[in-house]
Parts: structure tokens; sequence; C-alpha cells
């Protein structure tokens, strides 16, 4: 399929930059050059009806991971919540703890169903975990830049700042975490069109450190409370593929 | 002379203050109960005491209130508010002079500011406060001594303080540091001096955010930047301390950490003419571990052989110091001021290199005798409306950042 930029949204996220080599690639119709380690991106069609989930994206890994060590759903996830924290950035706390809650949070709501995915994965033979469903929980792009779909050329000033973007049946949504931190007028308006393209636009609160994580997949709605029981099978981003291609 | 010269700010207005456009540092914005905002600016020099400005509409300030000082060898220099109270740093030219302390106003009818409290510190050995900090109801820092205190070098006279304000009327010192071997009775050897530009080993600035109430950010001007834990007000501790001077050149003036990022911001003070004093630098700190700042980039500057001959200082002074309050807070944007080269925006997103994005130099104002402008402190408010302040003559510049 040809990527456009009226049929596509794009996140270039995890490097606080959009990549100039990037977007020729994508009008050069060369996907293969356009996620990698060090600067992710990853594009969107409109259409899409599913949320992005952590496990929907080809996730170029910097550091790759060892076969050997990966053979576990548990350890999976704590590589994939490493290499989320490390796309915040060594200077925003913030994020990463934002990282550690969600991953936290989604543990206790697998354990949470443990007995009900326990019996769906009786049936795959010891081929898949219960943790593996995890997987299915909604992809947080952090440091997100985002260009909704639309009409126009495809520049880099054109994506706008995001703390994290996600992708859900509700559509496109960036979110800031509220910090308390002043928001310059450059960045109120880039909120507002974000508005006018149809993003969803909305703050997360942190919970108080060390409290609740779970609360705050209840605030960031219904794809991240029932991540668990709305895949009748889970699938993991660990798994042999070929050559990277972001169009999810 | 120089013409304007801006990048990304522009000037909404200026306001001479009656002629009166001398400003030390301090900078701080009342949220009155009719409505009103009120900036009170402190005077870097008398005869003026502190000036009240109505800049409600930003692009028509007005003058509401200026007071005077009891004689010309005091200067209030630093203030404070907190909702309708305001506290004045007074230090004298000599040790020895009065006033020389502290005083509480209540601004709640901000034309006609009462004072209601006065803090004393004068003694043979003190010139007083040179610098107050006062962003939470009931308590205050300041750089000031005690009564008692005897420092060993005379220019060692102004500690860490802390005073309780709860009753305003009776302010009641609630903590005290100087850094072992400058009081006179100290068994330590006093610290070595500056080998060319000694300044003393005392406090400037003397943050404390209630994000962090266990701590006080201190620039110690020659020691560098420290930081005490101050959860035992009876017995506070150096729990961290870089100085880098020598080799740079001293007079260490803000720091500013940013929790969020486990970055801290320390400027040192330009104070000599015509670049002698050059680099003053604002650096940005790696304090990941408390303990162990580590010095990781500077903001960048302007040429200093461009900017040293055009009279008056050059150099870091201070940078908006994310108070509480209608404030700007930020962690990314630094706002700082560097006298002659006007006030200068960074973005340390990415701390390793910060960039400079916004600038804004007035051209010299009339009657400076330095020839140049010479921007002394800032202040933004959650607006993002920007309160800059010339030391001599050019008074306070209204500006609006578009970034």
């Amino acid at each position: 399929m040809t990527v456009t930029t009226a049929n596509h949204h794009m996140i270039a996220y995890g490097s606080g930059q959009v990549r100039e080599d990037a977007l020729e690639a994508i009008t050069a119709g060369q996907m293969e050059r356009v996620d990698l380690p060090g600067a992710p991106f990853a594009v969107i069609e409109v259409t899409r009806t599913e949320p992005v989930r952590l496990h929907s994206i080809a996730h170029p890994f910097t550091l790759p991971p060892s076969a050997a060590d990966m053979r576990h759903a548990d350890a999976q996830l704590s590589f994939l919540e490493t290499h989320l924290a490390k796309l915040c950035g060594g200077w925003w706390k913030p994020g990463q703890r934002f990282i550690a809650d969600y991953f936290s949070a989604l543990r206790r709501k697998v354990s949470e169903h443990r007995d009900t995915l326990a019996d769906r994965a009786d049936a795959m033979a010891g081929l898949i975990e219960e943790e593996h469903w995890a997987f299915s929980a909604p992809m947080p792009f952090p440091r997100a830049l985002v260009r909704p779909a639309g009409d126009g050329p495809l520049r880099a000033e054109d994506f706008t700042a995001a703390d994290f973007a996600f992708y859900t049946r509700d559509g496109l949504v960036a979110a800031w975490i509220d910090t308390g931190r002043s928001i310059m007028p450059s960045a109120k308006r880039a909120r507002a069109r974000l508005l006018d393209a149809g993003v969803i636009c909305r703050d997360i609160r942190l919970p108080p450190a060390g409290k609740a994580p779970e609360k705050l997949l209840e605030e960031l709605g219904a794809d991240f409370v029932h991540f668990a029981t709305s895949e009748p099978l889970p699938r993991t981003p660990f798994r042999g593929r070929p050559i990277g291609n972001p169009v999810i | 002379m120089h013409k304007e010269e801006k990048k990304n700010i522009n000037l909404i207005s200026q306001n001479l203050l009656l002629g009166n456009g001398n400003l030390g540092e301090g900078v701080s914005i009342q949220l009155a109960k009719d409505g009103r905002r009120i900036l009170w600016l402190a005077h870097e020099s008398a005869p003026k005491n502190f000036t009240g400005v109505d800049v409600s509409d930003p692009r028509n300030p007005k003058v509401i209130v200026q007071t005077d000082l009891p004689h010309n060898k005091v200067r209030s220099n630093s203030l404070d508010v907190v909702g309708d109270m305001m506290a004045v740093a007074y230090q004298t030219q000599t040790w020895g002079d009065e006033p020389a302390g502290i005083e509480i106003f209540d601004i709640s009818k901000p034309e006609s500011p009462r004072s209601i409290g006065y803090y004393d510190c004068s003694s043979p050995w003190s010139r007083g406060a040179h610098q107050v900090w006062f962003v939470e109801d009931g308590w205050l820092t300041a750089a000031a001594p005690t009564k008692d205190f005897k420092p060993k070098e005379s220019w060692d006279d102004q500690p860490f303080l802390m005073l309780d304000i709860s009753n305003p009327s009776k302010p009641v010192e609630s903590c005290f540091w100087w850094y072992p071997g400058t009081r006179d009775s100290d068994d330590e050897p006093a610290p070595p001096r500056h080998p060319r530009f000694s300044q003393g080993w005392r406090c400037h600035n003397t943050n404390v955010y209630p994000e962090r109430p266990d701590r006080a950010y201190i620039g110690y001007i020659d020691g560098g930047a420290m930081i005490l834990d101050i959860s035992d007000k009876s017995a506070p501790k150096l729990v961290s301390h870089w100085n880098p001077h020598p080799p740079a050149n001293g007079f260490t003036h803000t720091v500013l950490p940013l929790f969020d990022r486990d970055l801290i911001i320390a400027s040192d003070e330009c104070v000599y003419d015509l670049g002698e004093d050059w680099p003053k630098r604002v650096w940005v700190l790696d304090a990941q571990v408390e303990n162990n700042l580590v010095p990781i980039s500077t903001l960048p500057m302007p040429p200093v052989e461009e900017y040293a001959p055009r009279g008056g200082r050059f150099g870091a002074h201070n940078v908006h110091e994310n108070r509480p309050g209608p404030s700007f807070r930020s962690e990314e944007i630094i706002i700082g001021t560097y006298f002659n080269a006007g006030v200068r925006v960074h973005d340390i997103s990415n701390p390793f290199e910060p960039k400079e994005i916004a600038y804004y130099v007035p051209e010299a104002p009339n009657g400076s005798p330095t020839g140049s402008a010479q921007i002394n402190d800032a202040y933004v408010d959650e607006n993002g409306v920007l309160y800059a302040v010339d030391r001599w003559s050019g008074g306070l510049y209204i500006l609006e950042m578009e970034i």
C-alpha cells in the first residue's frame, strides 16, 4: 500500500526529532528505511479500527535482545519496558515513571485475570504464557512527534510534540503528563492544531509514587483497562520477522 | 550606541519608573484581591527602596507606589511576595551600619505598603541581608547573618538563614548555617580565597522549593554551588558541594534545581566591567547523584570580543527561578540575564547541547553610565510575560516571548 499524508498518521518517537531522511524514504516508498534503531517511526492507517498494541510494531531495538534471554514472557516484558524507558531519554523522570507505572499496571492486570488467561493458554500447549497478554495493551509512543493524517506535504515542521502518543479505538491520542509546568504559547497553538485535526488531546495525572498504578489504566480509558480480555490469543513483539515495516 | 537586538522576543512596553530606573535582583508579582496584578521591584541602590507597578495591562504599566530608603548607604536589592505580604532585604555599604536586616510589609493595599515586622541582623561584622527567598506562607530564607555571627574574613558575612515568620511581627531564626571555617570561632581554617576575583564565601541565592522542603539550593559566591539538608532545622548538613572556582572566576549566584530531570542550573554572576572576569557562565549540572554534581554543559553566549567592549558588565547573572505562585515553570526553557547581552532564552531539552532560542537586548537607556543596557534580573509570569529590569536607568522592560 502506498503511504500518503492524507491516509496515514505518522509518529516519530523516542528521539525528540523527526529525521528528514525518514520523510524522504516515506515519499520514495522505501519503507524499510523509515523505522530505525535510535529513531523509531510509526505509520498508522487512518482506517485502522483496532488499537496499536505493544505487539503491533517492530520495535527497532538499538541493543537487540539475546534469544536465550527472551524465552519467557516476563523477560520479554521487562526488556520492552527498559527499551521504552530509554526512549524517554535520560533526563525525563516523569516519562520514565509513566513507563514504570504503565508496565506495573499491565502486570497487575494480567495477574487479576490470571485464571481466565491460564485456561486460554492451556489450549496452546505451553506455547504462550499469561504474561504474553500484556503485549495486547496499547503502545505508548514516548517523546512523540505527531503528524495526524491530512493533505499537504510531508515536512518535519508539521509534527507536533507530545509526551506520549497512543492509537486506540477512538483514534489518535496525544498526551502530556501533568507536572505543573508552564505551556508556551507555541505549544498551545500546536495543541489547538492537533485538536482541529481530530486528535484527542489530554493530560495524564500520574498516581502518587508507588501507589495504585492500575489507576493509570482507568484514567487512560477502556482500551487500556480491557486489553487482557479483548484479544482471544496474545502475541509477542519478540517473534521472528523479516524486514521491518512501520506501516501498521 | 548599539540598537535594540532581538530574536523571538518582542518589547511590549517599557517604564522608566519615574526616573528611578536602577533595579536590583528582586522582581515578584502580587495578585491583588481587587484583581490587579502588581509587580514589585527592588532597587539596586538608593535613594529608592522598592516600586510597585500595576501591570494588569502589560502594554500600559503604571507606577502605583515608590518608597524611599532612610539614607544612601543602604540598598534593598532583593524582595519577594507571597499573597499580600512582601519581604525586603536591606544591605548596608559598610559593616556595622543600619538598617541591616529584613523587613516584612503588608501589601494588601498596594498603594500603601505597611511595615509589620523587622528582623535586625546588624552588628559590627554585618552588612545585613543581600537576598530573600519568600515563596510560601510562614517562612523565608535569606543571605544574612544573625546578630552574633562574626566571620573570620569580613566578606564571608552572609550565611544561610531561615526565619519563621508565622508571626510576621516577630521573625524567629529557625535554621542557620555557615560554611565550616568561615565563622570566627570555627576550628577549621577559612576556605581559600579566589586568587584573582576574591568576593567571599557567603550566600547569594538561598532557594528552598515546596517539592523538596528538606533541601536548600544555595549559590555560595566563591564557594560554588551547595545543597543543604535542612530536614532538621537545628542541624543543617551540607550534602553536596560543587565549586569550579578557580579556574572559574567565582561568584556563584543561583542554584536552580530541575526536579523532574535530575539537573541543576547554576549561574555565576559577572561583577566586573568590560569582560575583566569573563567567562561568567551558566552551568548545566548532572544531579542524578545528589552528592556528586557533574557539569555537562554551559549555556552558549554571544562572543565576548563583540560584547565586552560595549561597556558595563557582560556575562551571566540570574535565571528565572521557577518559584511557586504566579510564575512560569519550565525544566527545558531557561531564561537568564546577561547584563549588556540582555535577557536570553535557552532550550535545554538536550542538556548536553543547550541551544539559544531567543534574546532581547535593549539599546542603552538614557542616563546609563556604562553606555549599554545592563539587564540585571528577569521574572516570567504564569502567562509567559517576561519582566526584565535594567541595573542603572532603563527601568522595567515588559517582553513577550515568541517560543
